[in-house]
């Protein structure tokens, strides 16, 4: 038996996107154990409950993160509505549906750059993310904000995209399609990324249901769990919907998963503009919740399932309001990949569960 | 809209109804805390596809629940979140850091009627300052003698209308 | 499988213009709808303080007595909200950005001194309003009294 030393990974780390604290047990270039440790970006937005209405509330909810911003507001509008039993015109559903899927189409595309800079591929990098700035425009000209959007609330959506916007929005999108062929075939068949991911961080199917682990890092051991095919809000309107699965269980097929991920959501995007309703996009919401009543909700959003719980107590501010994030979820099932990897695969394995710290701690 | 089960449980039943949708393959989904009157409200939510069910229990402050983490291992990450901040202590966790999960500066913050929140004030260790190697600021020194200050202040100003007079009366000529 | 999937792009890239813009050189394009910072009319604000009680980083100040509305534009999260809720519809979101500073600042805004003709058709409103008033007034103090010589004589 060798001599074991214990490295320490993060908080600062070139790869990761947010900070995260793991303690590494070595043993002669390959990792026995891994002990998490995360805190560093505890903001205590949860508490702030108590003291900003359940109207202004959402404001807060969009900043808990840059990347899953628009899904926050939108899990928490969804649950605020089902507390307070309100229902929401049809087209504000189908517009709150066509910003999340661009948000996961950008989320996606970031996280496909940062993996090609992680192993090394800076143009592939570069290439993902001057892609992306589109979609960022597209938030801009619609929403009039990037990354923060103020787009949604309970009660509906603020602002309304017109029809010739959204035929905009589609050849845009189409025009994106066709430069992504090339960054697709990039990811899926080079040979180069092949042999740096194959076989990187392998969990499978029971391992992967053993974690409860959830998104794309789930459906890439082959677990069938998607919240869209449930078919809650806009989603109902699609005909058919089947998530993307693969069953290599590596980091290849992480990475596959959410590469043709993005390709999925540009058709909803399609589908739901050629059946957008004329309805308006707001309904008043007055008075407060109820007290004792309570409420949960789940949305899928870029990394997986989040769940929101809430509770009235008669008053405008909420009693609690609670997020589960996805990567909450996924932590063990990190740890359990970083079991027997090398060392060298570390920020790999850590970046294949597409951490999003700051959600995790709210 | 996601269905809304939520099913009251007791304290002592609630390892028996986890146990149960173990074994009936439901998948793991939150354990959150919130405070009420009685003390923390905890809430353990499971799920198998679109069906969808919430647990709730209420505990009062101090109580020991028993972990789930043999069945469920990534429980650990909200048992432990859980304890933190609001003082409900699970035992048996796979990896229990001991109340330093989230490094919070007052105990408990979301919940001030805790056991360890009540402990802190009563020692007076709880707030910002008192936690950690910080310094608390000295008051500032209180003035040495009111009199001598107020005797000044006086004669300052007889001295000042004297000015004055004697300005005016320059004026005046 | 193999190598080199990104050539006819790299190719295309090298012989067309950047995708990055020589920022702060070139200006920025924005939209109509970008969020960058608030103004107010002051002339159209009446300091109903409904802007100060959504703002949700508290940024705006409200003083009635003294007549000014302060804004600090490094706690505005630009959220639209204020613009959204204003019953006169005075405050406008402008599309660029507050310029970066040395040290924090607030940006205070007094209502306006009324000009002579304003203040004289004001004064004639308010003359109007008294003179409305004291009738009524005086309407019902008149039916006040016939109701009760009518409860005297019965």
């Amino acid at each position: 038996m060798g001599k074991r030393t214990v490295i320490p990974f993060g908080p600062q780390h070139p790869v990761l996107p947010e900070p995260i604290h793991l303690d590494l047990v070595i043993e002669d270039e390959k990792v026995i154990e891994a002990i998490p440790q995360i805190g560093f970006i505890h903001r205590g937005l949860e508490k702030l409950v108590e003291t900003r209405d359940y109207q202004t509330y959402v404001n807060i909810t969009e900043r808990i993160c840059g990347i899953c911003s628009f899904g926050h507001s939108l899990g928490f509008s969804q649950t605020i509505e089902i507390l307070m039993g309100i229902e929401i015109p049809k087209r504000a559903e189908f517009l709150r549906v066509i910003w999340h899927e661009l948000s996961r189409i950008h989320s996606h595309l970031l996280w496909l750059g940062l993996l090609a800079d992680a192993f090394g591929y800076e143009n592939l990098f570069m290439q993902c993310w001057r892609l992306r700035e589109r979609v960022l425009n597209i938030f801009e000209q619609t929403t009039g904000g990037r990354v923060i959007l103020s787009a949604c609330n309970v009660g509906g959506v603020l602002q309304d995209i017109s029809d010739e916007d959204l035929r905009g929005i589609v050849q845009i999108l189409d025009g994106l399609r066709d430069e992504y062929g090339d960054l697709l075939d990039t990811f899926l068949y080079d040979r180069s990324v092949e042999s740096r991911l194959g076989g990187v961080g392998y969990l499978s199917k029971q391992q992967a249901e053993e974690f409860a682990i959830v998104g794309p890092f789930a459906r890439a051991s082959g677990v069938i769990e998607d919240v869209r095919m449930f078919g809650h809000g806009g989603y109902g309107a699609l005909e058919d919907f089947e998530p993307v699965i693969s069953t290599r269980g590596d980091g290849y097929a992480r990475c596959e998963v959410r590469a043709l991920e993005v390709l999925q959501s540009i058709d909803i995007i399609k589908e739901l503009v050629g059946k957008m309703p004329d309805t308006p996009i707001s309904v008043a919401v007055k008075g407060s919740p109820e007290a004792g009543s309570r409420s949960a909700s789940r949305v899928e959003q870029p990394r997986g399932e989040c769940y929101y719980y809430s509770r009235g107590n008669g008053t405008k501010f909420l009693d609690r309001f609670r997020i589960r994030t996805p990567t909450a979820q996924n932590v063990a099932g990190m740890v359990a990949t970083l079991q027997g990897c090398d060392l060298a695969d570390v920020p790999l394995n850590v970046l294949t569960i597409d951490p999003c710290i700051s959600c995790t701690e709210r | 809209m996601d269905p809304q089960v939520f099913i009251n449980v007791k304290e002592s039943e609630l390892r028996a109804k986890v146990e149960q949708y173990h074994t009936n393959g439901w998948r793991f989904v939150n354990i959150n805390g919130s405070t009420v009157e009685e003390g923390v409200e905890v809430i353990y939510s499971f799920s198998k596809g679109e069906p969808f069910e919430n647990l709730r229990l209420v505990v009062a402050n101090g109580t020991h629940l028993p972990s789930v983490t043999d069945l469920y291992p990534n429980a650990f990450f909200f048992e432990n979140e859980t304890h933190d901040l609001f003082g409900t202590a699970f035992d048996g966790i796979s990896i229990d850091f001991g109340g330093e999960f989230y490094t919070v500066s007052v105990p408990t913050p979301m919940n001030p009627a805790s056991a360890q929140a009540q402990e802190a004030l009563a020692n007076n260790t709880y707030g910002a300052a008192n936690y950690g190697d910080c310094e608390v600021p000295e008051p500032a020194a209180k003035p040495a003698a009111k009199a001598d200050t107020k005797a000044d202040a006086a004669s300052a100003k007889t001295a000042t209308s004297d000015t004055a007079e004697t300005t005016t009366t320059t004026e005046e000529a | 499988m193999g190598s080199f999937h990104l050539t006819k792009m790299s190719f295309k890239n090298l012989f067309s213009k950047p995708a990055t813009k020589l920022y702060p050189i070139e200006p920025p394009v924005y939209t109509p709808m970008t969020k960058g910072r608030v103004v107010v009319d002051m002339k159209e604000c009446t300091l109903c303080s409904v802007c100060e009680k959504k703002c949700p980083s508290s940024a705006i100040t409200v003083d009635k007595p003294g007549e000014t509305w302060t804004l600090n534009p490094f706690a505005c999260v630009q959220c639209y909200a204020c613009v959204r809720v204003c019953p006169k519809d005075c405050l406008t979101m402008l599309a660029d950005y507050t310029p970066s500073a040395t040290k924090k600042s607030l940006v205070i805004e007094k209502k306006p001194e009324l000009t002579p003709e304003e203040k004289a058709a004001k004064e004639a409103k308010d003359k109007e309003k008294a003179e409305r008033v004291a009738a009524a007034m005086a309407k019902k103090a008149a039916k006040d009294a016939a109701a009760k010589a009518a409860d005297d004589t019965k």
